[in-house]
């Protein structure tokens, strides 16, 4: 079943996207193009450009403002469609249809969070793909995995650790914290729901304050550790200085790594835990 | 669509009219099969369920014969379907009778005037063969 | 005939008010059941709760055996009072998605019952007119075989010729191991389908009574009936 929820989302949203994603290259290229015809005085036909195209400096500049809106759009619209297929498809008329289809709750919030980071990380994809199509030749790629690839030595050399590995632990981090935040976004969705009036107003009302609870805890929780740092043990204190000290940059790296990854986890669970319940217990739908 | 019902009264007593007089008139030929319950009651535009009751009257009163898997077939009792509608004949005559009387009329003024249209011509001028032949108009 | 639809003491409120009280209610296969009642008397909440679009207060809801859940769901085929189908599906594409999910789906039945009604598969369900729209839902809906079939207002918004298709579909479908549940205000059209009647008022079952006993021992048809229990 949820293989088949999947299918329908990403077929509802694969056309609007590519159609997005497209013209955001698009346009990157038309920057690249009119950047080029404009402003590289490299090229051997730029005096000939000047006169055969005297508009050329105002083409580059409205196509350097077309392509910084493309990219806004792709950010706008990646975070409107994450929203709008969660509360639309499952909080709007079509509600009637997914939840009369013989699929628990925490299938369809799957459904719909798979799909939500996937266009996450395909938009930021695009958006660096593009990125490079306008600032990149070939001479520059080459530098660059060059310089890459001796930053990479280095790191490995200095930290004994190859660089990849804790880049992908960065990406992996991020990715669970993506997943936090769209679920954050479903939970505080399920919250404006539970309205009789106004639940748009309070979605948003909830994202902030689910927002605003967490900061609350991550006080307390410091205030806590302030105290239990206080009120313990000098020999304690000590040996957790000892040890913090003795931790080279890479563990150091690595405990960091790993709190985000819990945090970022426990928050995942609890966020999901609310909106599959709230789901499933109290769905009112128009 | 559908055949002509009033809703005032139980569906299925007015659906053992409609097949009696399908039977009797010989719409339903003796020995001959009927459709099945859902065609008829599709046909009828009623509960399968309020046909299923009609048609078990029906063979109650031994004017159906249900052959388990054949399906349903009218009686080929000859006797039985002439007494019927003998019965059901008389049940209209007399309906007949009581509507003229409430138009005043007296019996050898329906006698006379039976005779009138059956035999001559109607009082108003129209030839009889239209009425005697008149079609069972139903849907 | 087994026991289709259960409903014991069920009671639902929301936003303060209580919708459903001490509600009962059982219907049995083979069965065509007309909800009848004034609006807002709780027959939309009662489809959405035997539908576990909602959770009741109180009380249980049994489907063929099944509290609301993915088993009753592959048993109950719904056809909720409005537009629930996604607008830019073509009428094809819902057929087929249909089908992917409840492997009751008879999609040759759907496609022919869509020719008959002259509706083109290729549209965008955002063209069409909103009786088409209600003709597509209500073909998808009865092209599943169910074990309960619950339809809201099936009628309303067609034309009637379509109506007399809709009807004809529906007696069409009878089968003694599946139930019908139509909730409507236009009784007459449909009272001579119907097997059992529940007048629903004020959250409770006030009658529930076989149409051919109402005939007979009251004297009238269910719409006459209807009229002056619930005469304004």
């Amino acid at each position: 079943m949820l293989t088949k929820l999947l299918k329908y989302e990403f077929r509802a949203t694969a056309r609007l996207f590519g159609l997005c994603y497209l013209g955001t290259l698009g346009a990157a290229l038309l920057l690249r193009i009119m950047a080029t015809l404009a402003w590289d005085h490299t090229w051997e036909y730029s005096s000939q450009m000047e006169q055969l195209f005297p508009m050329r400096d105002v083409a580059a500049g409205m196509s350097g403002a077309l392509y910084a809106i493309m990219i806004a759009a792709v950010v706008v619209l990646t975070f409107i469609v994450i929203l709008q297929r969660f509360y639309k498809n499952l909080l709007g008329g079509e509600g009637y249809l997914m939840h009369t289809l013989p699929v628990r709750p925490w299938e369809h919030i799957t459904a719909k969070l798979i799909a939500a980071v996937v266009w996450s990380v395909l938009s930021t994809i695009v958006i660096f793909l593009s990125l490079f199509v306008v600032g990149m030749d070939l001479k520059l790629i080459r530098e660059l995995f060059a310089d890459l690839l001796a930053f990479s030595w280095y790191f490995q050399a200095e930290f004994h650790f190859p660089l990849i590995v804790a880049a992908g632990e960065l990406i992996f981090v991020l990715l669970v914290s993506t997943v936090a935040s769209v679920l954050q976004i479903y939970a505080a969705i399920m919250l404006g729901h539970q309205a009789q009036k106004h639940k748009i107003a309070l979605a948003v009302g909830a994202y902030f304050g689910i927002g605003m609870v967490l900061n609350v805890a991550m006080s307390i929780l410091l205030n806590v550790l302030f105290v239990i740092v206080e009120a313990a043990p000098d020999s304690l204190l000590d040996a957790v200085g000892a040890f913090l000290e003795n931790l080279s940059v890479m563990q150091a790296y690595h405990l960091v790594i790993l709190f985000m990854l819990l945090f970022n986890l426990i928050l995942s669970v609890l966020f999901f835990v609310m909106t599959e319940r709230l789901m499933r217990r109290n769905l009112n739908l128009e | 669509m559908g055949w002509q019902l009033n809703k005032n009264q139980p569906i299925y007593l007015q659906l053992v009219a409609e097949l009696q007089s399908r039977i009797v008139s010989g719409v339903y030929r003796p020995g001959g099969k009927i459709d099945a319950v859902r065609d008829l009651a599709a046909e009828a535009a009623v509960n399968p369920n309020t046909m299923q009751r009609a048609l078990a009257e029906l063979e109650q009163s031994g004017l159906l014969r249900a052959e388990r898997t054949a399906g349903r077939f009218v009686t080929e009792d000859a006797e039985l379907i002439a007494s019927v509608r003998r019965n059901l004949a008389q049940e209209k005559i007399n309906a007949f009778m009581w509507d003229m009387s409430t138009l005043g009329y007296r019996r050898e003024e329906i006698t006379a005037l039976m005779r009138e249209t059956v035999e001559g011509e109607a009082p108003d001028g129209a030839p009889p063969k239209e009425i005697m032949e008149g079609e069972r108009t139903h849907g | 005939m087994a026991e289709l639809l259960r409903c014991e003491n069920v009671w639902k409120g929301y936003g303060g008010k209580q919708v459903l009280m001490d509600f009962n209610l059982q219907v049995d296969g083979g069965r065509i059941v007309g909800l009848l009642g004034p609006n807002g008397c709780g027959k939309t909440t009662f489809m959405k709760l035997v539908n576990g679009l909602l959770v009741p207060n109180q009380g249980q809801i049994l489907i063929d055996g099944y509290a609301p859940g993915p088993e009753s769901k592959a048993r109950v085929s719904y056809l909720p009072d409005a537009n629930y189908l996604p607008d830019w599906m073509k009428v094809e594409d819902l057929v087929v998605m249909v089908a992917d999910f409840f492997p009751d789906f008879d999609a040759a039945k759907a496609i022919a019952m869509l020719s008959d009604l002259k509706i083109s598969g290729l549209e965008r369900l955002k063209t069409l007119s909103k009786g088409t729209k209600e003709k597509v839902q209500l073909i998808l809906a009865m092209s599943r075989q169910a074990r309960l079939y619950m339809l809201d207002e099936p009628i309303g918004g067609v034309d009637p010729a379509a109506r007399d298709y809709i009807l004809n579909t529906i007696i069409g479908n009878y089968n003694e191991n599946a139930a019908v549940i139509i909730s409507t205000h236009l009784i007459m059209d449909i009272e001579q389908v119907l097997d059992e009647a529940v007048f629903l008022n004020n959250g409770q079952v006030m009658l529930h009574k076989s149409v051919d006993a109402i005939r007979e021992e009251d004297g009238k048809s269910v719409d006459d009936l209807f009229r002056e229990v619930f005469r304004c």
